[in-house]
């Protein structure tokens, strides 16, 4: 059934489900759901956000975020952040600390200076990984922000925003049945359901192809400078993954498909109902650096 | 470290195990995984270049995998792993060499292991090694061992290599690859795209076959993915030998019924799919440019 705006009522309930339920949810699900009724992710890129280390500038990722933020939200500056956050917030930033590609200080820091800026009390913020069930700021929060970067992973396919919530489950490896195909079951956790205000899948040196015990090696890293966000986890890493797929593509000259597939990604879509994964219904709003977007 | 029965006594077992007709994989692993362990601990050298051995290893088995590799854990485990010895020689604050030793229990896993994701071939070390911005990664007899030297410097890459020459030094076997790679065509093969496995879902490497396990692959299976370059065409093979003729069969009535509409060949995506069965064997052309092509791939594999 269409409603007025074009927006199917499943698409609505497929938001809502994704972000939580409430009142001031809705009005960013309206935000991030264009006149075409397609779920909206932001690309945002600079080339200038790498040091001569290759570490990120957290200055050029801060402007990054905010303009992600506004073209997310529709509003500028800390207004828009602070249409999914207020300051009775108590918010949890869930990283991910893998030593050979973490989510970065720089995107940790600053995306906690958006929360403080919001008017969050600082002890009411708190970034963390593995400890999250131990965290007493997580346990009692109200609010998440998903922050990781994309690589290929040994048995999901890619380490996604999805799978980024794996630590909330007491028994994480209870999730990795048939390469972690129901990895978006954890965000029906109650310590992590309705949550999350805004995902944030961090393509600056993105890891498109993995091998050894580490999964790591440099040779299958390359420079991205981007970020992806949106409300939308699925979507978000739907759009990370197709970057991912189309780098394999072009460093091995053909079709690779990767092993094992991630397919958790469509199924967090058809079987778990958590957003959005068909490129079809994503809109991508480009912003920035635009060569060699693979998108 | 650990020191079990010698090769006299492994040697002993496998052949009582043979003489009274046992399934060959589970004793062949549990035989090897008994099989005396090199003192890596021991005799590793304690210092390589500028980077110093700690005191002691962490040691893992198939239960603490994920405390070390969480959400990699699945892949070796697949392949049979049985028990780790990793290092981390390290020369300050965040400059280490991490060593990774993982027995796979056998030739046949650690073969495996290696070769998955690998995308050159040499034999710098060990039967088989790969190098490639810091990472090192090799196996010889049983075990699956990566040096990762990162970020790469020069004294570090051959820190990498003096270490993973070290190790290889210490396994004293050899171990046959899998037998079925005997059985791959050799006309245009590409060498380093050999990939073997025993679970369904490595079996998307090249071409995404399916999700679910039509073929029926599991830990009795032995299944080779290759890649192919002819001139004006490439193609994947991939090759699966069952325990028995019905087990083929079945794995191929699957394969028909689920992925080529009841046919035996039939185009998918951009590429055409063909299988034959030949005994306990299953031969199966991926991704070719015809029908024509795939009929010929076919008729390589006896």
């Amino acid at each position: 059934m269409k409603a007025k705006n074009g927006i199917t009522r499943r698409q609505f309930n497929l938001s809502i489900t994704a972000l939580g339920g409430t009142a001031l949810l809705s009005r960013r699900v309206l935000a991030a759901i264009t006149a075409v009724g397609k779920t909206k992710v932001i690309l945002v890129r600079d080339a200038t956000v790498l040091d001569e280390k290759g570490k990120p500038k957290q200055n050029v990722v801060l402007k990054m975020l905010d303009d992600a933020v506004a073209a997310l939200t529709g509003k500028k500056g800390l207004d828009g952040w602070k249409t999914f956050l207020g300051p009775k917030d108590v918010v949890g930033i869930k990283t991910n600390r893998w030593t050979y590609l973490p989510t970065t200080e720089a995107v940790e820091l600053a995306l906690k200076q958006r929360v403080l800026d919001v008017g969050v009390k600082a002890q009411d913020v708190a970034i963390d990984d593995h400890g999250v069930l131990d965290n007493p700021v997580f346990q009692r929060a109200t609010a998440l922000i998903n922050a990781r970067p994309m690589r290929a992973h040994h048995w999901s396919g890619v380490g996604s925003l999805i799978k980024n919530y794996i630590m909330f489950s007491p028994n994480p490896s209870s999730w990795h049945d048939d390469s972690c195909a129901d990895l978006a079951g954890v965000w029906s956790l109650p310590i992590v359901k309705g949550k999350t205000r805004l995902n944030v899948l961090v393509m600056l040196t993105p890891q498109f192809h993995g091998v050894g015990p580490q999964n790591f090696n440099p040779k299958y890293v390359w420079g991205y400078y981007g970020l992806i966000i949106g409300f939308d986890p699925v979507a978000c890493d739907s759009v990370g993954l197709r970057i991912i797929e189309a780098k394999r593509r072009v460093f091995f000259g053909e079709e690779r498909p990767l092993a094992p597939p991630a397919k958790h990604i469509t199924l967090a879509d058809t079987q778990h109902h958590l957003g959005t994964a068909d490129p079809s219904k994503i809109e991508i709003v480009r912003i920035g650096y635009d060569r060699d977007s693979l998108i | 470290m650990l020191n079990a029965p010698t090769t006299v006594v492994r040697s002993v077992m496998l052949r009582l195990a043979a003489a009274v007709g046992l399934a060959l994989i589970p004793v062949h692993t549990s035989a090897l995984a008994a099989d005396a362990r090199p003192d890596f601990a021991g005799k590793l050298p304690a210092h390589v270049g500028e980077w110093k051995k700690p005191t002691k290893p962490a040691l893992y088995d198939r239960k603490t995998l994920y405390d070390y590799i969480d959400g990699g854990a699945e892949l070796y485990l697949a392949f049979g792993f049985v028990g780790a010895v990793t290092f981390e020689y390290t020369a300050g604050k965040d400059d280490e060499i991490k060593v990774d030793i993982f027995d796979m229990g056998s030739p046949r896993g650690a073969f495996g292991a290696f070769a998955h994701g690998r995308e050159s071939i040499a034999a710098e070390v060990g039967q088989g090694s790969e190098y490639g911005g810091g990472l090192l990664t090799f196996w010889k007899y049983r075990w699956f061992i990566s040096v990762l030297g990162y970020p790469e410097t020069e004294s570090k890459r051959k820190a990498v290599y003096e270490l993973a020459r070290a190790i290889a030094a210490l396994i004293s076997e050899t171990g046959s690859s899998p037998v079925i790679l005997g059985a791959l065509p050799r006309p245009g093969l590409v060498e380093a795209s050999v990939r073997t496995f025993h679970h369904h879902l490595l079996q998307n490497d090249y071409v995404t076959i399916s999700y679910e396990n039509p073929l029926g692959i599991d830990e009795r299976t032995e299944a080779v993915l290759a890649r192919y370059v002819r001139p004006g065409e490439r193609h994947v093979l991939m090759l699966v030998d069952y325990p028995t003729e019905a087990d083929a069969k079945k794995g191929q009535r699957g394969l028909t019924e689920s992925v080529l509409g009841s046919a035996t060949v039939a185009k998918k995506g951009d590429g055409w799919v063909g299988v034959k069965r030949s005994g306990k064997r299953l031969v199966i052309a991926l991704d070719a440019p015809s029908r024509q092509i795939v009929d010929h791939v076919l008729s390589e594999v006896p």
